[in-house]
């Protein structure tokens, strides 16, 4: 059905006007894009929307007097030491998360590609490496703090070895508590890279790769130029997510830290809910959420930019 | 990859690759899976041996309460079939969505590319807290309020960007040549996407499937405001139902995450290496 | 199985799942299934004082009206179900919508249904959240179906438990009164009785008691929660609060404003700072969750906590095989009190049938109910009728309740807006004085201001 119209559509052209080439390619294009786009625009519109439009009045529920005010909330950004506390561990958490993860996904992902061990192995492990991602984070949060408070397992075992003194307070340390969180947050995302990853890995042609040897090429040569350019687009595509998520996260801090001790795991999205819903300052969280969109837009333009000049052969 | 990596070396540097692999592989399995065995325990453990000091691995006690009380309210086994309905729509609907657009990405040089695909992310970038109260809003002006597909279309909305990207990046791996190959043959457009594009994408597909799917099984925030709690809650608020203001049911709530995890585990696992190795093989010739 | 098994499988599902979903929608919610009358445990008594006004609308109309609760998520959908029930069996012409959530997404819920003004009918608030959504305009006056034109006189004296039978808010009348919350000093009984030891009666004793326990059994006393995800409303109230209000001080004052900048503030806080670094409470106070907090006492490793009378149930789902019982108010030096606080029940100010849920709601305050409610689940109720009964009198933990309800020293949790905001700073705060040495009294100062900020900024 769609094969006749398509057929239609070269004959006809579109209401009879027949298109170039080039244009009708675009149009092809667009035509197989638009349902995926239109779906998202139509969904973002209200909450984007809103969210300026609640940034830059005074916002109270309940309340019929809510008088636009301009600028003051995003003043408010720049003197605020807290949220600028916050994105910078928003920042350490996503880039260590990023690297952690995608470092992490594909050492695994390699491995379950090679010939080590047999195929029903492999893929028994692969069963079980996949687990953490099949678990929400609030459960994840629950099983990893049942293993690291005070007389949990991990203090057990580490005193009992003879590594500490006394046991430490995993989630509650200064020093410790960001890490921590953003421990559990690699070894829940890991699954993910892995993945998807080692997807790629598969996707990767084996005529090009008999092709190769016959050229002369050795192993080394092979992975060097041909694998690691067709993996660069999911590990960079990977690498951006896991950033964003990481940047973006909030469900950890506020079920093991609730962004403490004194500020020291607040990330932004925590102290977002923290202005919102518990000072009830919604137009404040609305400008703090505005920051966030803008800080991720770049990052993600910039990755973009990275993206299109990875794939050198189109 | 690797494969040749290894034939290339002698046997005795064999070896050590091999003994190498496999203590990274333990080492990182250890990492992985044992905070879930100890999860896992802990439905099999009355509450109380919970708090002991040194905590035991094993149940102490072994008793099955907890998953007596399960399945003994029907509510949960309804929940489990909400998740179940809930995520296989949002994987269909972000795969239908996400696979011609990431094909129109992939091999069209559309105008306006980049920022089209920086438009789908737009919701990814506004942190989930923040979006919380807009999304009730909408669903309850649209009369979507507690039903499946508000809830479908939420997950779905928080899904697609990413399976777009990943699709995208996936087809990008696949040189064109391919196609052109087919179409110069006689076939059209949608025939070479369909036969000789899509078995390739399978893995890609797939994975992309897992993600669309857990996002919509994992999900709480969202799941827990666009609900009542009632018939179209999924296993997630179920699970957080056991928080209580007064008590913790420990045994329980690790009782139903084992139960809403480890059917999906399986299916994961036999889904994965059915399709991937079977097609992948095939599908070169 | 080639490709064309796996499209036909696909196919199943996609309609399959379409089936489900399109069927789906058109379920209403189950009704709950009516249940025989609650067995007499004890006759159903005069309930309400009389009305004033009829409160229903015409006999043929069936109203419906929501009720939003959070307990059945914990305790069962049969007890709700049956006095449900009860109350249609009484009131043929109003049906009650029951709507359920866990505790911890309350909150969220009743913000998102305020801004978008479709607050449930009935639904339960506890102090501050009467003081945010008042602001909001999020509530019913009820003061309207009390009686018509009920004056302040009319709402004090009226009901069970006089003055405290309404919550009010800047002159609005919000809730009624359902629960009764206490905290206090619950100890292992068995413990004590074994090792021969007294109760302490002052808060210098406590601190005694738990320097012995150290010294000669090398236990700790008690667990503290002062951890940022769960502590904040501990510390404040049931810690410092209290000591402060045993002192003769204040932690606020009649207008909501910080009234701890005082000696009796100050001593406040060395007192619980002495007690952290001494070494006399479990270590690591700042990492503590409430649940870790629990299970340390129901597994009988502390023989102390700070909670509510609903520890008695807590400790036995969680196994404990001791005695769970209540201590007399702790005193300081110049009073003896308990941190105290309520639930209310509250109409939504978009209600539409606001008589009919407020006639529910005076169902949910009669006896008959409160006693049950107390009976089955061990909880407190703000209806002092459940104290009467001669178990509930014997009853270690909720014998006390009587005496406590008459005490004027108690320390009322205050509700203030933005409570939540301020008792995380207070606990932040507290964190700093206790992690990086910062001294008592900037700190005080620094709690003053940002009090007075958070509160003028809602």
């Amino acid at each position: 059905m769609a094969n006749k119209m398509l057929i239609l559509f070269k004959q006809k052209g579109f209401l009879g006007i027949r298109v170039k080439g080039r244009v009708r390619q675009q149009i092809t294009g667009y035509l197989f894009v638009a349902p995926a786009v239109l779906f998202l625009v139509a969904i973002t519109f209200y909450p984007i929307f809103r969210s300026i439009q609640l940034s830059v009045i005074d916002y109270s529920i309940g309340s019929s007097d809510q008088p636009f005010v301009g600028m003051k909330y995003y003043a408010k950004l720049f003197e605020d030491e807290y949220l600028w506390n916050a994105l910078k561990h928003s920042f350490y958490f996503g880039f260590t998360g990023f690297v952690v993860t995608v470092l992490i996904g594909m050492i695994l992902a390699v491995l379950l590609n090679s010939n080590w061990t047999t195929l029903r192995v492999r893929d028994f492990m692969r069963g079980l490496f996949v687990l953490p991602w099949m678990f929400s984070t609030t459960v994840a949060a629950l099983m990893w703090g049942l293993i690291l408070h005070r007389d949990g397992i991990l203090n057990s075992y580490l005193t009992q070895l003879g590594l500490l003194e006394r046991p430490i307070a995993f989630t509650g340390d200064k020093v410790l508590a960001l890490p921590v969180v953003i421990a559990i947050f690699v070894w829940k995302d890991t699954p993910f890279a892995m993945v998807m990853i080692l997807a790629a890995l598969k996707s990767v042609p084996m005529d090009l790769y008999d092709a190769a040897k016959v050229d002369g090429a050795s192993s080394w040569q092979y992975f060097r130029y041909v694998t690691v350019p067709l993996m660069m687009p999911v590990v960079l595509t990977v690498s951006i997510l896991v950033f964003i998520w990481g940047f973006g996260h909030y469900d950890l801090v506020k079920v093991i830290t609730g962004g403490g001790p004194l500020h020291r795991s607040e990330v932004v999205s925590y102290y977002l809910y923290k202005v919102a819903f518990m000072q009830m300052d919604f137009s404040y969280g609305s400008a703090i959420s505005i920051l966030i969109f803008v800080i991720l837009l770049l990052f993600a333009i910039l990755y973009i930019r990275a993206y299109t000049r990875s794939r050198p052969w189109q | 990859m690797a494969i040749a990596l290894v034939k290339r070396f002698n046997g005795s540097q064999k070896q050590i690759m091999v003994i190498l692999a496999w203590i990274v592989a333990l080492a990182l399995l250890f990492v992985m899976v044992f905070p879930m065995l100890w999860m896992f325990l802990a439905a099999f453990k009355i509450d109380k041996d919970l708090f002991l000091s040194p905590p035991p691995l094993f149940p102490p006690k072994f008793t099955l309460n907890a998953f007596e009380y399960l399945f003994s309210n029907e509510r949960y086994m309804r929940m489990m079939l909400n998740s179940y309905v809930l995520s296989s729509m949002v994987t269909i609907f972000c795969l239908l969505l996400a696979f011609p657009a990431a094909y129109g990405f992939s091999r069209f040089n559309i105008r306006g590319k980049g920022s089209l695909l920086l438009v789908t992310l737009v919701l990814q970038m506004l942190p989930g807290v923040s979006l919380l109260i807009p999304y009730y809003n909408v669903m309850n002006a649209i009369g979507l309020y507690d039903t499946y597909f508000g809830l479908i279309i939420a997950d779905a909305s928080f899904a697609l960007p990413f399976c777009i990207w990943m699709l995208t990046s996936y087809l990008d791996t696949i040189p064109s040549d391919l196609e052109e190959a087919a179409l110069v043959d006689g076939a059209n457009r949608l025939g070479a996407l369909v036969k000789i594009i899509l078995p390739l994408t399978l893995p890609g597909l797939i994975a992309t499937g897992t993600y669309a799917f857990l996002g919509g099984w994992n999900e709480y925030m969202f799941a827990s405001i666009l609900t009542r709690g009632g018939d179209f809650a999924p296993i997630t608020v179920g699970i957080g139902e056991f928080f209580g203001l007064f008590t913790v049911r420990w045994s329980q709530m690790s009782a139903l995450a084992l139960l809403a995890s480890v059917p999906l585990m399986l299916i994961f696992i036999f889904l994965q290496r059915y399709l991937v190795e079977g097609i992948t093989a095939g599908a070169i010739k | 199985m080639n490709r064309r098994h796996i499209i036909g499988w696909l196919s199943l599902l996609i309609i399959l799942s379409m089936i489900i979903t399109g069927c789906a929608k058109e379920t209403a919610t189950p009704q709950p299934e009516s249940t025989s009358l609650p067995e007499a445990t004890s006759p159903p008594e005069a309930t309400s004082p009389p009305e004033a006004k009829p409160t229903t609308p015409t006999e043929e109309e069936v109203v419906e009206i929501t009720y939003f609760e959070h307990f059945s998520t914990e305790f069962g959908d049969e007890w709700f179900n049956k006095i449900i029930a009860n109350f249609e069996a009484q009131h043929p012409n109003i049906k009650v919508n029951r709507i359920s959530k866990p505790w911890g997404e309350l909150w969220p819920s009743l913000t998102a249904w305020a801004q978008s003004e479709e607050m449930p009918d009935v639904f339960a608030t506890h102090g501050a959240w009467l003081a945010i959504l008042s602001e909001w305009n999020a509530l019913y006056d009820l003061r309207e179906v009390i009686e018509e034109n009920a004056d302040d006189e009319y709402i004090e004296n009226t009901g069970a438990m006089g003055p405290y039978y309404y919550g009010t808010y800047k002159g609005e009348v919000n809730g009624a009164t359902w629960g009764y919350f206490v905290y206090g000093l619950f100890y292992n009984v068995e413990f004590f009785e074994e090792n021969n030891i007294e109760l302490p009666g002052t808060w210098d004793e406590f601190e005694e008691l738990l320097r012995d326990l150290r010294d000669e059994k090398d236990m700790y006393g008690i667990s503290l929660v002062w951890s940022l995800p769960e502590g904040y409303s501990h510390f404040p109230y049931l810690q410092w609060g209290w000591w402060v209000t045993g002192a003769g001080g204040k932690v606020y004052d009649e207008n909501n404003e910080p009234a701890f900048n005082t000696p009796e503030g100050k001593s406040g806080l060395e007192y619980w700072k002495r007690l952290y670094d001494d070494d006399l409470i479990s270590p690591n106070a700042e990492a503590m969750t409430v649940q870790q907090a629990r299970g340390d006492f129901c597994s009988g490793k502390v023989p102390f906590i700070i909670d509510g009378p609903w520890i008695k149930g807590t400790c036995e789902s969680l196994g404990g095989e001791f005695t769970v019982a209540m201590m007399p108010p702790i005193c300081g030096e110049e009073t003896c009190g308990s941190p105290v606080t309520f639930q209310y029940l509250s109409v939504g100010a978009n209600s539409e049938h606001p008589e009919a849920a407020f006639e529910f709601i005076k169902y949910m305050q009669s006896d008959e109910v409160t006693i049950d409610w107390g009976k089955t689940f061990g909880m407190s109720t703000a209806n002092m009728a459940y104290y009467e009964l001669p178990e509930t009198k014997e009853d270690p933990v909720l014998g006390m309740i009587p005496e406590i309800a008459a005490d004027k020293d108690n320390m009322m949790i205050p509700a203030i807006t933005n409570k939540d905001a301020i008792d995380t700073m207070i606990l932040e705060e507290w964190q700093s004085i206790l992690l990086e040495d910062k001294s008592i009294d900037d700190a005080i100062a620094d709690m003053e201001s940002q009090w007075l900020e958070l509160m003028t900024e809602f």
